[in-house]
């Protein structure tokens, strides 16, 4: 708890947030909507593309911050690893989603369906699911110390195959774009490079307030966890 | 369809960073609400 007990992020964490957070959807939309030009080709539903590359990398990082936290966790059994890995594990499936939907919607109109089974969809989706499982877990334990331990193993296996997910477009060559490679340089304008980094930035922004926020809310579970344990203990003693 | 498709894909991007926001504040606003139950 910080300065004001009545909002548990603190007063002026929770407006600091909400600014960051509003500053990047705004970026996001100025580039996607009114910065980038309209693909020859694609049409409007390209813009989706603004959204969807920076949500997964948003989505990579704090899949990386979870499993990085998971073998501290692992190593030190300090419940402050364990918090940050809860919290990262949630906002990284949160982008995880949002590039599972708008992926589809755009497969849909440039396309012609909304999935296919190829090596970066299917890769995606099986790196959500880990997640989710991670996320699971701790609701269906009741064991908390328990499922701790299990979410930090999840979140590393799913952590190791993030390169997997990275590279199945070069390994095995599926209909997925790849924008990011020697050759591909002229597959975007100047105007939507400039459109690209305001999303990767304004995303970011959008994922630092979500992450401090999910962060606070599991330090103060904890509390709560804490508190609850110590009347336990004072009642069955007294 | 371009364009319908374009205003789905960020109408359901930004409706479930709401509904996470949403969750988020409703967890903890009632922790908030046991804490102070538990202090008292």
């Amino acid at each position: 708890m910080s300065d004001d007990n009545s909002v548990p992020i603190g007063r002026s964490a929770a407006v600091l947030c909400g600014v960051l957070f509003l500053a990047g959807a705004l970026l996001l939309l100025w580039g996607a909507m009114l910065h980038a030009p309209t693909e020859k080709v694609m049409g409007n539903v390209q813009r989706i593309f603004y959204f969807h590359v920076p949500s997964a990398a948003n989505a990579m990082l704090a899949f990386v911050l979870a499993g990085g936290a998971g073998i501290a966790y692992l190593a030190t059994r300090r419940s402050g690893w364990d918090e940050i890995g809860r919290a990262a594990v949630e906002t990284g499936t949160l982008w995880a989603t949002i590039v599972l939907i708008t992926g589809p919607i755009w497969a849909r109109s440039a396309w012609g369906t909304w999935w296919t089974w190829e090596p970066r969809l299917t890769t995606s989706l099986i790196t959500w699911l880990i997640f989710l499982g991670a996320m699971l877990v701790r609701k269906v334990s009741h064991n908390a110390e328990q499922a701790a331990r299990l979410a930090s193993v999840i979140a590393i296996v799913g952590v190791l195959n993030l390169p997997v997910v990275y590279l199945s477009v070069h390994w095995w060559r599926g209909n997925h774009p790849v924008i990011f490679k020697r050759g591909a340089e002229g597959a975007l304008t100047p105007e939507m490079w400039t459109a690209f980094i305001a999303g990767m930035i304004g995303v970011t922004l959008m994922h630092v307030a979500l992450l401090y926020a999910a962060w606070r809310t599991a330090q103060l579970e904890d509390a709560v966890s804490a508190r609850e344990r110590l009347m336990e203990h004072e009642e069955s003693a007294g | 369809m371009s364009t319908t498709m374009m205003f789905w894909g960020y109408a359901a991007g930004f409706a479930l960073i709401a509904l996470f926001v949403g969750r988020l504040v409703a967890k903890s606003a009632a922790l908030a609400r046991r804490i102070d139950a538990l202090h008292r």
